[in-house]
């Protein structure tokens, strides 16, 4: 009998572990929490701050960026919709033309350090997947310009790799951004309402303005609908999704 | 020997110097416009697509350890669940990491291109999705390089 009752408290526990197995997995592998909210997929939503600038040239934009795991959604069962990300970018006044670098998540917990360049002459956006950092820690993502004799060359800096460079002729970068996004409101935005302990944080956030000088980032902020931000300071935002059905 | 033999035989250096003359320049001109030359392309991604991407292909220069299924499997661990739509063993070349090196190239679009957007906040045009996706793996050591995606 008790041989019995000791195997069925085991089966129970293998199954219960299996069955929180897979609802992490549902969850991207990591902090997430499904938000509930209606598949929107291809819309764009976001939450951060942005530094527009004073007219001159910004030579880059970094913060450490907590890499965290957020709820995405999957439109029939594509391995690539939607897509839940955090970065940090130079672009200019009329925001047409960017560099940025973060953390991307797809749908079933595909996750990596993304560079991203859009600049004159381009077909399209060119984007670059690296090895993703761990979760649950901070990086810092970096982008930064030189100016040569062709323009501006941008080049991206994750933890302590300096993993890609392009060329993007004739786009003067004078704004920076640093946002959480998604693309879908069944998407969870990083960072969600339990507490500060779980917000999506940008942290040591600086702009480098046109004498190479860093300056704290200092960004303006709004509320949004669906998702919320705390300005703890001039370098420092947390961002988080007010739904969620995290406990 | 007659003054005409020997005559005819001091032209010989010269005729076998312009035949190596003519054979080194014919090879030169073979090197330079050989087909291995040229970049290469994917069977789904023109060479000027990947181009657009800031890489070029071109035939591998030395022996790989790594296999076509390892490469797969490599490229599978960082995309889980893309498809494969093609693997190919090349040179690659890669304006944005300095990469050039033989590597497994392995296509993994999804069907109507990967989806990726980008872009600030405030954009109105958002020139990305749609794209192809490929994922580049040292074809010596089995390092994932990285994936790349570009229209």
């Amino acid at each position: 009998m008790r041989v019995a009752i000791v195997s069925y408290l085991a089966c129970l526990l293998v199954l219960v572990s299996l069955l929180t197995s897979v609802q992490a997995s549902a969850s991207g592998g990591g902090d997430g929490c499904n938000p509930n909210g209606a598949q929107t997929y291809l819309n764009y939503y976001f939450d951060g701050w942005t530094q527009p600038g004073n007219g001159y040239v910004m030579y880059g934009a970094k913060a450490d960026i907590w890499n965290y795991s957020p709820y995405v959604s999957s439109v029939n069962g594509r391995t690539d919709a939607s897509v839940v990300t955090a970065w940090s970018m130079l672009t200019e006044s009329t925001f047409s033309y960017w560099e940025q670098i973060g953390w991307f998540e797809y749908p079933f917990g595909t996750r990596h350090t993304v560079e991203q360049g859009y600049g004159p002459g381009y077909s399209s956006a060119v984007t670059n997947f690296d090895p993703a950092q761990t979760i649950n820690t901070y990086t810092t993502y970096s982008v930064t310009a030189a100016q040569s004799r062709i323009g501006f060359i941008f080049s991206f800096q994750y933890g302590s790799n300096t993993s890609w460079f392009t060329d993007a002729p004739h786009f003067v970068p004078t704004a920076a951004e640093q946002y959480g996004e998604t693309h879908s409101l069944a998407d969870q935005m990083p960072g969600d309402h339990r507490s500060y302990y779980y917000y999506e944080t940008f942290q040591n956030a600086k702009y480098q303005d046109n004498n190479h000088n860093w300056q704290s980032f200092d960004g303006s902020y709004s509320n949004g609908t669906y998702f919320d931000g705390y300005k703890a300071s001039s370098t420092e935002i947390d961002i988080y999704d007010r739904r969620g059905s995290c406990p | 020997m007659t003054r005409l033999s020997v005559a005819r035989l001091s032209w010989i250096p010269a005729i076998v110097g312009g035949t190596l003359l003519v054979a080194a320049l014919a090879a030169f001109v073979e090197s330079s416009s050989s087909p291995s030359a040229a970049p290469l392309s994917m069977s789904q991604i023109s060479a000027a697509q990947l181009a657009h991407g800031g890489i070029s292909l071109s035939a591998t220069r030395g022996a790989v350890t790594v296999g076509s299924a390892q490469a797969v499997a490599i490229a599978q661990a960082q995309f889980p669940g893309f498809p494969v739509r093609q693997e190919m063993l090349a040179r690659l070349k890669d304006i944005h990491t300095s990469v050039d090196r033989d590597c497994w190239v392995i296509d993994m679009t999804p069907p109507g291109g990967l989806q990726v957007p980008g872009g600030p906040a405030e954009a109105r045009v958002r020139p990305s999705g749609n794209g192809y996706l490929i994922v580049v793996v040292d074809a010596q050591t089995g390092q994932f390089l990285f994936g790349r995606s570009a229209r």
